[in-house]
C-alpha cells in the first residue's frame, strides 16, 4: 500500500512537513513507496530522491496541477521520461498563466505518455460536478480525462471524514465501474501527524490573509488529511480493499524519477577535430606564458597536475564556459573579478579568470577542486552590477532559452517573518507585532522562545513569553519551512539538453525564467551553475578610473600610499575594510603589506573571532607573545599568519599532514567540520582525526590538542585564495582613496545604497578627507557624481530623490540644445513633472535661475494645479530662511544626518559635561568619559562564549566614535540599543586605546535629554 | 430545511462512537447512521475535535448529533423537517 497524493512544505502556506521527514516517516511506519505531490511544483522532488535513497524507500514524482477551468488533477511521473514530461507541462502551465496561478492546459498533457492521472480531491473534476450534483457532467470530465491518459487514468476517492463524503464516493465508483476506470485509495497528505493539523490550518490563514477566527471554504475541516500508516489506512477502506491494493499497482507503474550523478553540462562548441581537453591543455599554456613568462619547472608541474585532474573529471568543458564568459567580459568592457576558492587554481589565472597568483602563494588546488570530493567546481564571478544582465543575457544567448534559467532561493522562516506571517494569522493587533519583529534579533524561528531572556529588548517588549505562547510554538513548528521561492542572485544554471528534461521553468517576480531549485538542489540534478555576481564596487572602481585614469594600470598591491591609508585605519569606503571591525583591527594592526591585508580580510569572520583568535594573531605578529606550535611539521603550514588558524587551506594542510588524510579527504573533513549541527556530531569527527593522527605516529594529547584548534575555527571562515582575491579590490579602493579621494568619493556616491554607510557619513569623511563639493546644478551637473577641473565634485542628479532616470536623462539631452532660461523653459523642454521640479529646486539645482527657491517652488506648483507654465508674474515671495533652506536640501539629497541636530544641541550637552566625539578622540587610555550622539548600525556578532557584545557607533556634528557594551550593559540596558533606541543616545565609559584604534567601552546608557 | 438547535443532551452510544439513543424533548432511537465526519475545534482557544453524525430515527426524524471528542459530550446542532 502507498499514499500517492502527498503534499510537503513545497506546497507552499499548505504542506507542513518537509520532503525528508515524510520519507523518514514513511519508512518508520513501514511502507516502500512514497509519491509527492505538491500544488504546480516539484521542488520537493531532490529532497525526496535523496532522503528515499537512504530509507530504502521507492520515491514517485509528481504534483497537483490545477487545470484551466479550476480543477484539480493529480499527476505522478511513471519514471525520467515522465517526470521530463511533468516538466514540460509545468513550465507550460507557468509560462501561460499568470505567475501566482498557474494553469495547466489538458492540451500540454495529452502528450506526455509518461504519466499517470489521478481524478484529484474534492477539487478534481468529477468531484467538483458531482458535489454540484451533475452526474453528467462528471462524467463527461471522467470520460475526457480517461481518454487524455489512456490506461493511465484512476479514480481517486479520499475519505476524510468530510460532510457529504460518503454520496461523492458512491458517485465516482459508480461514474469509474461504467467507464472502465480503475479507482484508488489516496489520503491527500498535508501533514505528518494529526497533532500537526493546527499548523496546517494556521499555514492556510496565512497562505488565504485571513485570522483563525474567519471561515474559508479552503480552509481544512480536520485534521485527518495525515500520513497514515498501512493499519490506519487499512481500517479506513476495510470495506473497499481493493482500492488500497489497486494503490500498489500504480506505484508498481512508477519508476524514480531521479538518477543522482547524471551530468547535464553543456559542451563547449568547439571546431572539428579539437577536444575539450585538448582546448583548455592550449589556452592554459597560453596564458601560462603571459602570466608567468615561461612554463616550465614549477609551473608545468602545478598546471598539469590541475590539468589531469580537470580532465580525468570531465570539467574542461566547465572551464572553457567561464573562460569564455570571461572573454565576453573582457571584449565588452566590464569589470569583473573572480572570487572564492578557484583563486586556487592555476589554471584559473592562466585563463585571466582569477587574479591570484596560486602558485606565488602555495595556495592548495585541492580546496578548489579535488579527485576524492568530484563535486563540481565552483567558479564564482563577481561582475560590475550595472552589466551582469548583459552577461546573464550572453549565456541565454550562446546556450538557448531552453538551456539557461536562473536559480531560485527556498525562502525559509524565520523569527521575523514568522512572527509577522502567524501573529497577523493568530489575530494579534499589527502594532503590537511590528513592536516585536523590530525587537526580534536575527534567529532561526524556533529559537525564539528558548533565547528569549538572553535579549532585554524582547523582555522590554510590550507582549510577554506567555502571551506569545501559542505563537511562540508556532513559530518553532514553521523554523525551517519554505514559505516563497526567491531568486538566487547570482546563479544561472546552464544545461546540454533541454532543461525541461530535469527542471521545469517559471518566471521569477522579475520576469527572468527560474528554474524551481535551489543550488543544491540543481547541482543534485547534474546540472551546472555559474554564479554571476553583482558588486557595485566594479561599477564605482569603473566610474573612479574614469576621473582618475593615472591609477587604472597602476599596481594598487605595492602601493606604499594604498597599504598606509589602511594602517592608518582610515578605511571608509574601502571594500571589505570599512566595517567598525575592521577599522578597529586596522587600528591595532597597522598594515604592513599585502599580507596584511589578506589576513586582515579573513580574520574578521565568524570561524577566526568565535575560535577566539583575532586577540593572539595580533600579540603574536606585534612580537608580544611568542609564536609556538603544538607540533612542529604545523610551523610551515601556519608560520605565515603567526601560529594561528586563518584560512580554509591550513586546515586541510593540516589535516593532510597531521591526519595523514589525502587533500581531498582532507577538504571533505573541513566540510563537515563547518557544517556539524551538533557537539556529538563534533566530536565524533574530532575521534576519526585523532584515530587518524596517533596512527601516523602523532602523540595523542598533541592530536587533541590540534582537533581543539581546527574546531575552534570551524565555522565560516575564507579559503586564502578568496581573501586574496578581495584584497586585490580592497587595495584598489585604498589607492584611489590615498592618491585620489575626490575620484573615489564622487564614484561611491553615485553607486548608492552600497557598502556599510549612508551618503551623510560618506560625504563628512570625504570632506574630512580634504575633497570639495560643488552644488547641484542643473548645467553643470551629470548624472553620477563626477570630478570638475578644479578638483571638486560636483554632485550628481542621481542624488535626488525623487527624479527618476527619464527625469536626468531628459534633462542631460535637453542641455545640449542651450541653457535652461527660466523653470517654465526646463519644464517645456525636458517635461518633467512638477514633483521633480520641485525636488530640483530644494536640492538647489535651479539657483541659477532664480535664488529665490520658495519662489520656484511657487512656479512649479502653479504648473501641477493648473497645467499653465507661468503666464503670470510670479507673486513677490521672500525665500526660506537659512536654516530651513537647507534642511530641505539635506533631505531631497538623501544627506540629512544628525550633525546639525547634534549642532543644534551642543550648548546644551556641553552644560551637561557631555563631550562631543572629536574631544573623545583626544582623550587617553582608560580616561573616563561621558558622550553622546545619534545611535547609528548596533550589532552582535557572533562570540565563541556565546555571550553577548553589542558594538554600535554614535554620530555627531565631529565625527563617528565605535562603542561596545558587553553582557552586564547590554542585559540591563540593550532595549536602549536594538528596542526603543532615543533620538540621542548618552553614554558613560571608559576610552580604550589600541594601537591607533579607539573604543569606548560602554558603562551606562541613559537619554541624555527629552526631545 | 433544517433548524439549528444547539443543545447538550444525553446520548447512548455504541463502543466505536457511534449513537443509539438519545433524548430531545422525547426519546429517539437510531435506526440509521446517514453521514459520519469529523470537525477541528478551535485549536487557538484550545478546543479539541469533535466527530458529527447525522441520523435517521425510528420516527423517521433526521438529526446532527455533535460529538466532542476533548469535552466527551454530546449537542444536538441541527434538526431536518
Amino acid at each position: 500500500m502507498v499514499h500517492l497524493h502527498v503534499h510537503s512544505a513545497f506546497s507552499l502556506l499548505d504542506g507542513t512537513a518537509r520532503p525528508e521527514a515524510l520519507v523518514g516517516r514513511a519508512a518508520e511506519l513501514g511502507f516502500t513507496a512514497l509519491a509527492l505531490t505538491d500544488r504546480a511544483s516539484v521542488s520537493g522532488v531532490v529532497s525526496l530522491h535523496r532522503a528515499a535513497e537512504g530509507a530504502g524507500i521507492r520515491p514517485i514524482a509528481g504534483a497537483e496541477v490545477e487545470m484551466e477551468d479550476g480543477t484539480h488533477l493529480t499527476l505522478l511521473a511513471t519514471g525520467p521520461a515522465g517526470y521530463a514530461g511533468l516538466c514540460r507541462a509545468l513550465t507550460a502551465a507557468h509560462f501561460g498563466s499568470p505567475r501566482s496561478r498557474p494553469r495547466m492546459p489538458l492540451s500540454a498533457l495529452r502528450r506526455e505518455e509518461g504519466l499517470i492521472a489521478l481524478s484529484g480531491c474534492r477539487q478534481g473534476a468529477a468531484a467538483q460536478a458531482l458535489l454540484a450534483r451533475s452526474e453528467e457532467r462528471a462524467q463527461a470530465a471522467l470520460r475526457t480525462l480517461r481518454d487524455a491518459f489512456p490506461d493511465r487514468f484512476y479514480v481517486e476517492i479520499q475519505r476524510g471524514y468530510l460532510p457529504g463524503d460518503a454520496a461523492l464516493e458512491a458517485g465516482l465508483l459508480q461514474l469509474a465501474r461504467r467507464l472502465s476506470i480503475p479507482a484508488v485509495a489516496s489520503c491527500d497528505v498535508h501533514h505528518l501527524s494529526r497533532e500537526d493539523f493546527w499548523v496546517h490550518d494556521l499555514l492556510t490563514c496565512v497562505r488565504l490573509g485571513i485570522t483563525v477566527d474567519q471561515l474559508h471554504p479552503e480552509r481544512p475541516l480536520n485534521g485527518e488529511r495525515y500520513l497514515l500508516s498501512p493499519q490506519e489506512m487499512a481500517e479506513r477502506f476495510r470495506d473497499q480493499p481493493e482500492l488500497l491494493a489497486a494503490t500498489d499497482e500504480v506505484a508498481a507503474r512508477c519508476a524514480p524519477a531521479l538518477s543522482f550523478g547524471a551530468r547535464l553540462y553543456p559542451a563547449f562548441a568547439l571546431g572539428p577535430g579539437r577536444t575539450p581537453d585538448g582546448e583548455l591543455h592550449r589556452l592554459t599554456y597560453e596564458g601560462a606564458q603571459r602570466r608567468y613568462g615561461r612554463t616550465d619547472g614549477a609551473v608545468h608541474q602545478r598546471i598539469a597536475h590541475e590539468l589531469e585532474t580537470i580532465e580525468d573529471l570531465g570539467f574542461a568543458d566547465y572551464f572553457l564556459l567561464v573562460w569564455d564568459v570571461v572573454r565576453f567580459a573582457q571584449r565588452e568592457g566590464i569589470r569583473f573579478a573572480g572570487r572564492g576558492s578557484a583563486a586556487d587554481s592555476a589554471v584559473a589565472y592562466c585563463l585571466g579568470i582569477t587574479e591570484v597568483d596560486p602558485i606565488a602563494r602555495r595556495l592548495l588546488f585541492e580546496r578548489f577542486l579535488s579527485r576524492e570530493r568530484a563535486e563540481r567546481p565552483d567558479i564564482d564571478l563577481d561582475f560590475d552590477h550595472r552589466a551582469r544582465d548583459r552577461v546573464a543575457e550572453y549565456l541565454f544567448r550562446t546556450y538557448g532559452q531552453e538551456h539557461v534559467a536562473g536559480v531560485a532561493t527556498y525562502q525559509t522562516f524565520q523569527a521575523r517573518s514568522a512572527v509577522r506571517d502567524l501573529g497577523k494569522a493568530l489575530g494579534f493587533p499589527e502594532a503590537e507585532l511590528k513592536e516585536v519583529q523590530g525587537r526580534l534579533p536575527w534567529l532561526p524561528a524556533d529559537a525564539i522562545a528558548e533565547r528569549w531572556d538572553l535579549f532585554p529588548e524582547l523582555q522590554a517588549s510590550p507582549i510577554g513569553p506567555q502571551r506569545l505562547g501559542l505563537l511562540l510554538r508556532a513559530c518553532a513548528a514553521v523554523a525551517g519551512l519554505p514559505r516563497h521561492l526567491g531568486t538566487h542572485l547570482g546563479g544561472l544554471v546552464v544545461s546540454r539538453g533541454p532543461l525541461s528534461d530535469v527542471a521545469p521553468r517559471q518566471r521569477s517576480a522579475k520576469g527572468v525564467a527560474i528554474v524551481p531549485f535551489d543550488k543544491v538542489d540543481v547541482e543534485d540534478l547534474g546540472l551546472l551553475k555559474f554564479d554571476l555576481l553583482s558588486l557595485r564596487t566594479l561599477a564605482a572602481l569603473d566610474e573612479a578610473y574614469k576621473a582618475a585614469p593615472e591609477l587604472r594600470d597602476a599596481k594598487a598591491d605595492q602601493d606604499p600610499a594604498a597599504i598606509g591609508i589602511v594602517a592608518r585605519g582610515e578605511t571608509m569606503g574601502l571594500f571589505q575594510l570599512e566595517s567598525p571591525a575592521q577599522r578597529t583591527l586596522q587600528g591595532k594592526m597597522a598594515a604592513r603589506g599585502f599580507e596584511d591585508i589578506v589576513h586582515a580580510i579573513a580574520i574578521i569572520r565568524p570561524g577566526p573571532i568565535k575560535g577566539n583568535m583575532v586577540g593572539p594573531y595580533l600579540r603574536r605578529r606585534a612580537g608580544q607573545e611568542e609564536v609556538t606550535y603544538l607540533d612542529e611539521r604545523l610551523r610551515p603550514i601556519l608560520e605565515k599568519t603567526y601560529g594561528v588558524v586563518l584560512f580554509q587551506e591550513q586546515v586541510i594542510e593540516i589535516a593532510t599532514t597531521i591526519g595523514g588524510l589525502p587533500p581531498g579527504e582532507a577538504d571533505q573533513l573541513r566540510r563537515v567540520m563547518t557544517h556539524a549541527r551538533s557537539t556529538r556530531e563534533m566530536a565524533a569527527i574530532g575521534e576519526r582525526f585523532v584515530a587518524r593522527a596517533t596512527a601516523g605516529g602523532t602523540d595523542e594529547g598533541v592530536a587533541r590538542e590540534i582537533f581543539r584548534m581546527l574546531e575552534g575555527y570551524a565555522s565560516y571562515g575564507f579559503p586564502e585564495a578568496h581573501a586574496a582575491a578581495f584584497a586585490h579590490t580592497a587595495l584598489r579602493t585604498a589607492q584611489l582613496s590615498a592618491r585620489r579621494p575626490d575620484a573615489l568619493f564622487a564614484a561611491l556616491l553615485s553607486q548608492q545604497p552600497m557598502g556599510y554607510y549612508p551618503p551623510h557619513i560618506l560625504v563628512a569623511e570625504a570632506l574630512r578627507r580634504g575633497v570639495r563639493f560643488a552644488p547641484l546644478d542643473i548645467m553643470r551637473s551629470d548624472d553620477l557624481y563626477h570630478v570638475e577641473g578644479d578638483g571638486r565634485v560636483r554632485v550628481g542628479l542621481c542624488a535626488v530623490r525623487g527624479l527618476g532616470q527619464a527625469g536626468r536623462q531628459a534633462i542631460l539631452a535637453a542641455r545640449g540644445d542651450g541653457p535652461f532660461r527660466s523653470l517654465a523653459d526646463l519644464a517645456q523642454r525636458t517635461g518633467l513633472r512638477a514633483a521633480e521640479l520641485q525636488a530640483l529646486v530644494d536640492a538647489g539645482a535651479l539657483d541659477r535661475l532664480d535664488r529665490n527657491r520658495r519662489r520656484l517652488l511657487w512656479q512649479a506648483g502653479r504648473l501641477s494645479q493648473r497645467g499653465e507654465l507661468f503666464a503670470a508674474e510670479p507673486p513677490d515671495i521672500s525665500d526660506f530662511p537659512p536654516r530651513q533652506r537647507f534642511w530641505r536640501q539635506e533631505a531631497v539629497l538623501g544627506l540629512r544626518g544628525p550633525a546639525h541636530l547634534m549642532r543644534t544641541l551642543r550648548a546644551e550637552m556641553q552644560e551637561k559635561g557631555i563631550a562631543s566625539v572629536a574631544q573623545v578622540r583626544r582623550l587617553r587610555h582608560r580616561a573616563d568619559v561621558l558622550v553622546a550622539g545619534v545611535l547609528f548600525r548596533p550589532h552582535r556578532p557572533p562570540t565563541r562564549s556565546g555571550r553577548v557584545i553589542a558594538f554600535f557607533m554614535l554620530e555627531d556634528e565631529t565625527g563617528l566614535l565605535d562603542l561596545a557594551a558587553f553582557e552586564e550593559v547590554y542585559r540591563l540596558q540593550g532595549d536602549l540599543l536594538f528596542g526603543a533606541p532615543p533620538p540621542v543616545l548618552g553614554v558613560r565609559g571608559r576610552v580604550e586605546r589600541r594601537g591607533r584604534g579607539l573604543t569606548v567601552r560602554a558603562e551606562e546608557l541613559f537619554e541624555p535629554m527629552p526631545l | 430545511m433544517s433548524r439549528l438547535v444547539n443543545r447538550p443532551i444525553q446520548v447512548a452510544a455504541r463502543p466505536d462512537g457511534a449513537p443509539i439513543l438519545f433524548r430531545y424533548r422525547d426519546q429517539h432511537r437510531v435506526s440509521r447512521i446517514l453521514e459520519v465526519w469529523r470537525e477541528a475545534g478551535e485549536w487557538w482557544e484550545g478546543k479539541g475535535d469533535r466527530q458529527v453524525y447525522r441520523v435517521e430515527t425510528e420516527g423517521g426524524g433526521v438529526f446532527e448529533l455533535l460529538f466532542d471528542l476533548g469535552r466527551r459530550d454530546w449537542t444536538l446542532t441541527r434538526n431536518y423537517d
